[in-house]
């Protein structure tokens, strides 16, 4: 038979225990993130940045917006125009893009950041291969709104991903709203 | 090591020692007789491509199954033409336009990895025609380009970079439009989609044929047809909703995939009741895939799942056996 | 301490993957590209031999009724760890192996060592365990990737070699692109189990057949 006394100093360095090891990994994990917090930081300042100079030559800093789509995220201004960081709902969740759009309302030219659509078929719209290069292209130097041919619009959709096509349309349309609002 | 090869042929069973005529051999060929005026109306509608493609796809079947078992030197039992309903079946779940390097790897993954290496015929979960459709997706643009129906244009299948192609009915009504042909167009089957799956009546034909024959009961394509039918009248999204129900039936593969596919002996129950429920079943994932899903066809992949359910469902509705209490019989 | 043993059994006799199955949501989900799977392979092999070690030299310590919340945590902190080191320093690797770096946390591999081993044994033998467990799971890993990645994209290197593109080795139309998805990652473990059951049946034939 265990005395009360025992129990509490049993249950006590089962805590004891757990606690100090839970305190010295936490303490470890603070350590390591005051070294590479800065350096992740920086990478994905990197990785927008270069998202931003993909659609809008020379960059661009955050701005202020307004947006009715409710599918504008982000809108940077350079001296080129903006860059409008717009998420669509693709076939298979969010596409996240960022449109290119000069100060006439001309698309730029736009670049797909993240996507879940299918391979082979949807992904062929942030592919960098000729194929997705050529979709992509059917939105530089357009205005307005734009469509899929199916839905009377000038945009090829792609073969087997009218969805996704559509989707990026949408994306699109509401970048070139919300940059028409800026006058 | 001679003898035992014909080992099996020595065993001596209990009576009753009955012979019947019914082999898997008749079988199948009252089946491939009853596939040939849905193969006849494709040539019709889809030019010679589509005899050939079917040509390629029982080739390979054939020759997949032969090849398996000389090298794991098993008994041949080819000339039982299962392999040869795989051929053809596996070529009509697919687009006229498919490549043949295509088909005969579809082939080879349906004998070889979905039928073979489960032990050949008879212990096979899936259908292996529809799990080699299933793989084909692999190519996706392939297998969802559609060319407009005619034998004239046939003709362009050579170069498929100019062919004219055309969204299939079922792409406007998974768009949630009527199809642009009326029901009795699809009835005939005077449409774009796979090679064997256009015609309806065809199809119909050869179901008439299985029935009479008594190769196959009504009882699943009557279940799995007629889930169809109620769900797509009850919940319709185009106008007028009879035809949409009747576009819906007529469409796509539905018809080749209730009368040939969701019937094959081996992947289907056994009992009335885990038949019905099987064919319920069917009717209910297609529908469900049909308007919610990404795909616009859900028949094949409402098979192949329903397929997987077979085992469960044999074991409901089982005959009591004579004399034996009906509770314990039920488990 | 037999480090022969050891290495035999955690590269075929008692492979992680191809054995004792585990870790199998990993296995299935990254195979896709060699650089995934040798970057995958790494990091679990430096976080088994971390926690193997910390676990062994703690186990007088740790009492055995909180052992498995103990083990997770230190678990967990070491995966973190790399986690932050990846994004941080290795951000493609990072990015293409997603939530499955954080994942390792729950890899059974990982907690199935230090219970199964490291908590019984010295450190230097936990170490050397979690050397060889690390090796067969990166072993598997590979072998599988290299299969997928080459029927489902044609490509050999993918992430690594030809500025990541890969090695191209089937044109690109010819590839079945089920093979990279989920469907393939069963197809293709299958065969490798398999393959590493031949290997291990021919091994077993030939070592009867010297003895005697």
């Amino acid at each position: 038979m265990k005395t009360n006394e025992n129990i509490v100093k049993y249950v006590l360095r089962l805590a004891l225990t757990l606690f100090i090891i839970g305190a010295v990994v936490a303490a470890c994990l603070a350590g390591v993130n005051s070294i590479t917090a800065p350096a992740i930081e920086q990478l994905q300042y990197e990785k927008t940045q270069e998202a931003i100079q993909a659609v809008l030559p020379g960059g661009g800093d955050e701005i202020d917006f307004t947006d009715d789509s409710g599918l504008v995220s982000v809108v940077y201004k350079g001296e080129a125009g903006y860059a409008v960081q717009v998420a669509p709902g693709g076939f298979d969740g969010p596409i996240t893009m960022m449109v290119g759009i000069d100060f006439e309302g001309k698309v730029l030219g736009i670049s797909v950041i993240k996507h879940t659509e299918t391979a082979g078929l949807g992904a062929v719209a942030a592919a960098k291969t000729s194929a997705g290069e050529a979709f992509r292209g059917w939105f530089v130097g357009q205005s307005g709104s734009v469509a899929v041919t199916k839905d009377g619009g000038s945009v090829e959709a792609i073969t087997g991903a009218t969805i996704t096509s559509r989707a990026v349309c949408d994306g699109v349309n509401a970048a070139l709203d919300c940059v028409a609002k800026m006058g | 090591m001679a003898q035992m090869k014909y080992y099996y042929e020595l065993t001596v069973s209990s009576s009753p020692h009955a012979h019947s005529p019914v082999t898997t051999k008749t079988i199948m060929r009252d089946v491939l007789i009853a596939l040939l005026p849905a193969l006849l109306f494709s040539v019709y509608n889809f030019g010679f491509r589509a005899l050939t493609v079917t040509t390629v796809a029982v080739a390979s079947c054939y020759g997949f199954e032969k090849l398996w078992n000389i090298l794991m030197k098993k008994h041949d039992k080819t000339y039982d033409l299962s392999a040869c309903v795989t051929g053809v079946l596996l070529a009509f779940v697919c687009p006229v336009t498919v490549a043949y390097w295509q088909i005969v790897l579809g082939a080879a993954f349906a004998i070889l990895l979905v039928k073979m290496l489960f032990g050949g015929l008879g212990r096979n979960v899936v259908n292996p025609a529809l799990a080699g459709r299933a793989f084909m997706m692999s190519w996706p643009v392939a297998m969802s380009t559609w060319i407009k129906a005619g034998f004239g244009n046939a003709a362009a299948v050579i170069s498929p970079v100019d062919i004219a192609t055309a969204a299939t009915p079922l792409a406007n009504m998974h768009q949630g439009m009527m199809p642009a042909e009326s029901w009795l167009q699809l009835f005939i089957g005077n449409v774009g989609g796979c090679i064997g799956e256009t015609s309806a009546i065809a199809l119909l034909i050869g179901l008439a044929y299985l029935l009479f024959r008594k190769v196959i009961k009504i009882t699943i394509p009557a279940a799995y047809i007629g889930t169809v039918a109620v769900l797509t009248l009850l919940f319709p999204m185009g106008n007028p909703g009879f035809e949409w129900m009747l576009c819906h039936l007529f469409g796509g593969g539905l018809m080749l995939g209730a009368i040939f596919m969701a019937t094959d002996y081996v992947t289907s129950p056994l009992t009335m009741w885990g038949q019905i429920i099987y064919g319920i079943g069917c009717g209910a994932l297609t529908v469900m895939i049909r308007y919610f899903g990404g795909y616009n066809e859900g028949v094949s992949y409402a098979i192949l799942i329903m397929n997987c359910c077979v085992v469960l469902l044999d074991r409901i509705g089982r005959p009591v056996k004579f004399g034996a209490p009906k509770k314990e019989a039920a488990k | 301490m037999n480090f022969k043993k050891q290495f035999n059994e955690g590269l075929l006799t008692k492979n992680p993957v191809t054995v004792q199955l585990l870790g199998m949501c990993s296995t299935l989900a990254i195979t896709t590209s060699l650089f995934n799977g040798i970057g995958m392979g790494l990091a679990v092999t430096i976080i088994t031999i971390c926690s193997n070690v910390l676990i062994s030299a703690l186990r007088k310590v740790i009492p055995s009724q909180v052992r498995i919340a103990a083990y997770i945590t230190i678990i967990a902190g070491f995966v973190t760890v790399v986690d932050l080191c990846l994004q941080a320093f290795l951000p493609a690797l990072a990015e293409s192996l997603g939530v499955f770096i954080p994942l390792i946390v729950v890899n059974c591999m990982v907690l199935g060592r230090a219970e199964g081993f490291a908590s019984k044994n010295g450190v230097l033998a936990s170490a050397v365990d979690g050397l060889c467990q690390g090796i067969g799971y990166t072993v598997a890993l590979v072998i599988t990737c290299v299969i997928r990645e080459l029927l489902g994209s044609g490509t050999f290197g993918g992430g690594l070699l030809n500025g990541g593109e890969g090695i191209r080795i089937i044109p690109a139309q010819f590839p079945a692109m089920q093979m990279v998805m989920p469907v393939g990652g069963f197809l293709v473990l299958g065969f490798v189990i398999a393959g590493s059951q031949a290997l291990m049946k021919y091994l077993d034939k030939k070592k009867k057949e010297g003895v005697k």
